[in-house]
């Protein structure tokens, strides 16, 4: 009776297209959460040996971010700074990188190619479903496990950062890897990754051909989001501060200094540069100090505090989440147009 | 009657290539009609026209009664295999059944697995081990467990064999028979399109050339044998679809009944009349109008 109650209710509840994903796609809805389990694993197994061994030194409470620091832990951090540039801290983030990537060019860009390659486009497009639904659902389908099991993928790598970057004390917060690999920003890059290789293999049609096209947008989008973009996010709205030379900004290393320079008379901006060859350094400095108030000059620095890196995982989000919707349009287009040739 | 296939004065272009041009055709529903036509007359294109598959560059397209091809309604009730018989070569026969059943909103399960026990096929085997002549008969079961209204087939018995054949025209024609399906069917097999089609039309250069019933057609034809020399006054007499000559006689497939004086005339065979079509693709034979050449 449980039995039939169960297998009724899977009936009701699973959707048409997702039952047709399981069935026509099976190794790739497998291949998914295996390749992030893969990833996850590593991550995992880092992290307990990372943490076994700050526990065996007696070192466990420098993962805590509130505090004060036990001692030594300054000394086991240059350590660890050392062994994670080799090991730690390089490996991981470009691990989930390559995990996404892998997962959007050779599971989010065959089922599309093979359909067509195969010719058995003129089967599916021919059934009660629309191709445009069948092209959506199937999207659905594969991007959904994607989606959740790269969203597990960043948790995981969020709770690793937090033992190998020691709770931002090790590298800053505004390193690519912690916005663009947090638990939000992780699964809409894989969201925009399927997306685009869907496009791609609507348009190219043959899977050899779709993956080196995928690979040179996705680089293009890497390089021109991650390097220009990124950058220029960072310039809106900073937070600006005077301060006298002599003091210092005295920023967290957390906090990303966007700008600086002085300002003179009447708000006239003016260069480091300018300000730094006509500056009498042979004078201590809060001499400094009097002569920029002599003539009028004030250092100021624009940064980006630490508190406001979700904003920038959100913005983040926003931009590859109107992409991936750019992606599945153009998409649903391309469809049409096949169908209308 | 409600007309299985509606095409009004359609064309499709590929690029340079006109598929089909002009191309005007009502087929009444709960007919098996058989579509002949040299290569490249437009026979594919037609099928894959009225599956929805291509669009037309221009004309009018229906389906049973009112449907544009492609549209839901359309979908729900006709059934295409192409020539190429895509299955999902890389799933089993279990998963290529669970697919097409999630695929649509009317699956005869039952069907589907009583007529693969009956041909012998495995459900645990995976579709692309299955031999080409077995791919054609699992596309073919997967068309008709849809129960659809109208079934378009093309080219469906090229990779069977002389039995398999049989088997499938017997089957189609049970259908026919239980369910009232419409069933539009290309091949080249002239032969084969006799043993079921009531209906025929023959496509050439993209236009349809014949259309009717084949009763209607065979009774209005017949083959004529007269000596050489009455060949040129023929024309003159009776409507000529095709002559040929052979030394002292003469043969020729004319529209009409009676037997002019000099010639013997007998019954048309289907492929008779088929054969003399393709010959002279400027003979028509379509309704309304008489054979012109």
């Amino acid at each position: 009776m449980t039995s039939f109650t169960v297998s009724r209710l899977t009936r009701v509840t699973v959707p048409p297209l997702a039952r047709f994903t399981w069935y026509r796609h099976r190794v790739a809805v497998l291949a998914i959460p295996a390749v992030f389990g893969v990833t996850i694993a590593l991550l995992i197994a880092d992290d307990v040996w990372l943490r076994a061994w700050l526990d065996s030194h007696q070192l466990a409470g420098c993962l805590s971010p509130a505090g004060p620091e036990p001692k030594n832990c300054s000394h086991a951090a240059a350590w660890l700074l050392s062994y994670q540039a080799l090991r730690l801290r390089s490996f991981p983030p470009w691990l989930i990188a390559a995990a996404g990537s892998a997962v959007a060019m050779f599971i989010g860009l065959p089922w599309v190619t093979s359909e067509f390659e195969s010719g058995t486009f003129r089967y599916t497009w021919v059934q009660s479903v629309s191709p445009r639904r069948w092209l959506l659902g199937t999207f659905g389908s594969l991007a959904a496990i994607a989606t959740a099991a790269a969203a597990v993928c960043g948790a995981v790598f969020d709770w690793w950062s937090g033992a190998a970057e020691w709770q931002g004390r090790l590298t800053s917060p505004w390193s690519w890897d912690h916005i663009q690999l947090s638990p939000l920003t992780v699964p809409c890059w894989m969201l925009f990754g399927m997306a685009l290789a869907m496009v791609i293999g609507v348009l190219v049609r043959h899977t050899v051909p779709a993956i080196a096209v995928f690979i040179l947008s996705y680089g293009a989008w890497l390089s021109v989001g991650v390097g220009w973009l990124q950058s220029h996010l960072a310039r809106i709205a900073p937070v600006v501060r005077q301060f006298p030379w002599a003091q210092g900004p005295g920023l967290p290393y957390s906090d990303l200094t966007v700008n600086y320079g002085f300002a003179g008379p009447g708000g006239h901006q003016y260069t480091p540069e300018t300000v730094f060859r006509r500056i009498p350094w042979n004078r201590p400095p809060a001499q400094i100090d009097q002569w920029l108030a002599q003539h009028h000059l004030t250092f100021w620095i624009s940064y980006q505090p630490a508190s406001r890196t979700w904003i920038f995982q959100l913005a983040w989000a926003a931009i590859l989440l109107t992409a991936a919707a750019a992606c599945v349009l153009a998409a649903v287009c391309l469809l049409r147009r096949r169908l209308d040739r | 009657m409600t007309a299985a296939v509606e095409v009004d004065r359609v064309a499709k272009r590929y690029r340079r290539t006109w598929a089909l041009r002009d191309c005007t055709l009502t087929i009444p529903a709960g007919q098996v009609v058989a579509l002949a036509g040299p290569n490249g007359a437009g026979k594919t294109t037609l099928l894959r026209v009225l599956a929805g598959l291509a669009a037309p560059s221009q004309g009018q397209v229906r389906v049973l009664g009112g449907f544009p091809p492609g549209s839901a309604g359309a979908r729900d009730v006709v059934s295409y295999v192409d020539q190429l018989m895509p299955v999902y070569r890389t799933l089993r026969v279990r998963d290529v059944l669970g697919a097409a059943q999630a695929l649509n909103t009317t699956w005869d399960h039952d069907l589907a697995l009583a007529r693969l026990a009956a041909l012998g096929i495995s459900l645990g085997r995976g579709a692309g081990k299955l031999s080409s002549g077995q791919q054609a008969q699992l596309a073919l079961t997967l068309a008709l467990a849809r129960r659809p209204k109208l079934l378009l087939l093309d080219e469906p018995l090229a990779s069977l064999d002389p039995l398999a054949r049989h088997d499938v025209l017997g089957w189609l024609m049970t259908c026919v028979a239980q369910d009232g399906l419409s069933v539009l069917f290309s091949s080249h097999v002239v032969a084969e399109l006799e043993q079921v089609a009531n209906y025929l039309v023959v496509l050439s250069a993209g236009q349809v050339q014949v259309a009717g019933s084949v009763d209607d057609l065979l009774d209005t034809h017949q083959a004529l044998i007269g000596p050489a020399d009455l060949a040129d006054s023929l024309a003159a007499q009776i409507p000529v679809v095709t002559m040929a000559r052979a030394g002292r006689q003469a043969h020729a497939i004319v529209r009409g009944t009676a037997a002019p004086p000099g010639w013997s005339g007998r019954p048309v065979t289907m492929e008779d009349l088929v054969l003399a079509y393709l010959k002279e693709p400027r003979a028509r034979a379509v309704p309304g109008l008489a054979v012109i050449r």
